[in-house]
């Protein structure tokens, strides 16, 4: 998928994963609400510093939001502190939506 | 017991007080702790040791979910490793013993429902907790932002301020719907949170179609809450849309703020008063 599709569905879903419509989305950068809608259809590039604000609002790293990484978290990953017998514990879809969920969460450097 | 009171004193909660747990989180704690709620169905909660730290709950009912939160909290407090913990039965038993789990539960029982905080809610409406009807212990136990059960095992199992045979019948019969129909006859709604001018918190959390019972003659500023119906126990209204309301006595007695969330909400913890305008469903 190119870049550009890459981010803008990154930023869709992180949007929603932040409980946040579009419009509370365009309030708080003040931007206008047809901005956000073009951003997260891929018809408008986003910059940098756009980028960084997204991804404090969404509380997710700006490198998977800028369409680095996997699109979902292995779960023998390094960075997953939890034990893989944890992970067992829940159904294969809800699983599904923590390693996805996972892959974008912010995690600073010790 | 220790742990909990040590939280409340480092951030200058009163014993006497309720404590929302997802504020203390959220706007407390240093780093802060990232809340998310999500919509996943075998988990009640997991806790993620890394900076900044992050609980996620699952899907619940709010008073479930505020209790695992305090749950999650204790395994940050301890020093626990990452955890998830899975989607239990109430008063499931044959589950092997699980000290850290027993730990964390214990803190989140004595975070939320310390001993003084239970004696003084019960206090200062002037009821005895030895002899506590079950809707007084609804009242109390929306106070203080727990469930039903949750205050009353507590209270019998942790702070032995009931006899087993108050808990059993507590426990036992009438159960929420009888309790709630007691108190609103045919008005009861099917999830009801009330609320007195004896609340501690200021800001008090609940989700759209709860019904919210209000101190008599209360006002409710904006359209989250929808129009208020009298009833002899107060006034009854029903939490309508995502925002935050101002509600008040006209006499200057009593205000507080009722933050509704949207039923089921899965997203972040600091937006989930956040109002929608019309037409934001679109875009779902």
């Amino acid at each position: 998928m190119e870049q550009k599709l890459i981010i803008a569905s990154r930023l869709k879903e992180a949007r929603k994963r932040a409980g946040l419509t579009q419009g509370q989305v365009a309030t708080q950068m003040g931007l206008h609400r047809p901005t956000i809608s073009e951003i997260e259809a891929g018809h408008r590039s986003v910059a940098g510093e756009e980028l960084k604000a997204f991804a404090s609002m969404y509380e997710v790293s700006v490198s998977w939001l800028a369409g680095e990484g996997a699109e979902k978290l292995d779960p023998h990953d390094d960075r997953l502190q939890l034990a893989f017998r944890d992970l067992k514990k829940l159904k294969p879809e809800d699983l599904d939506k923590v390693l996805t969920a996972l892959a974008a969460i912010r995690r600073e450097e010790k | 017991m220790i742990k909990a009171d040590e939280v409340r004193d480092k951030f200058d909660i009163s014993p006497e007080s309720a404590v929302n747990v997802f504020d203390l989180c959220g706007e407390r704690f240093e780093p802060r702790i990232i809340i998310r709620f999500t919509d996943i169905k075998s988990m009640e909660g997991l806790y993620l040791r890394q900076t900044p730290p992050e609980i996620w709950l699952g899907d619940r009912p709010l008073v479930r979910r505020v209790f695992n939160c305090a749950h999650e909290l204790g395994h940050h407090v301890f020093g626990h490793g990452s955890t998830v913990d899975e989607l239990t039965a109430e008063g499931e038993s044959g589950r092997s013993f699980e000290p850290n789990e027993f730990l964390v539960d214990t803190f989140a029982g004595f975070l939320l429902m310390p001993r003084i905080a239970v004696l003084n809610a019960f206090a200062r409406r002037a009821w005895k907790i030895e002899d506590a009807n079950p809707q007084q212990f609804f009242v109390v136990s929306c106070s203080l932002g727990v469930g039903f059960e949750t205050l009353a095992s507590h209270s019998f199992f942790s702070l032995g301020l009931i006899g087993e045979a108050a808990y059993r019948q507590l426990i036992n019969k009438p159960g929420l719907p009888a309790i709630r129909k007691v108190m609103l006859g045919d008005l009861a709604p099917a999830r009801l949170l009330a609320v007195d001018t004896h609340q501690t918190l200021q800001s008090i959390d609940t989700e759209v179609g709860t019904g919210v019972l209000l101190p008599m003659g209360t006002v409710a500023e904006g359209k989250v809450l929808g129009d208020g119906v009298d009833t002899p126990r107060g006034r009854l209204f029903t939490a309508a849309a995502p925002g935050t309301a101002r509600v008040f006595c006209p006499d200057g007695s009593w205000a507080a703020f009722i933050r509704v969330m949207q039923d089921k909400y899965h997203g972040l913890s600091q937006y989930r008063h956040f109002p929608r305008e019309e037409g934001d469903e679109d875009d779902e």
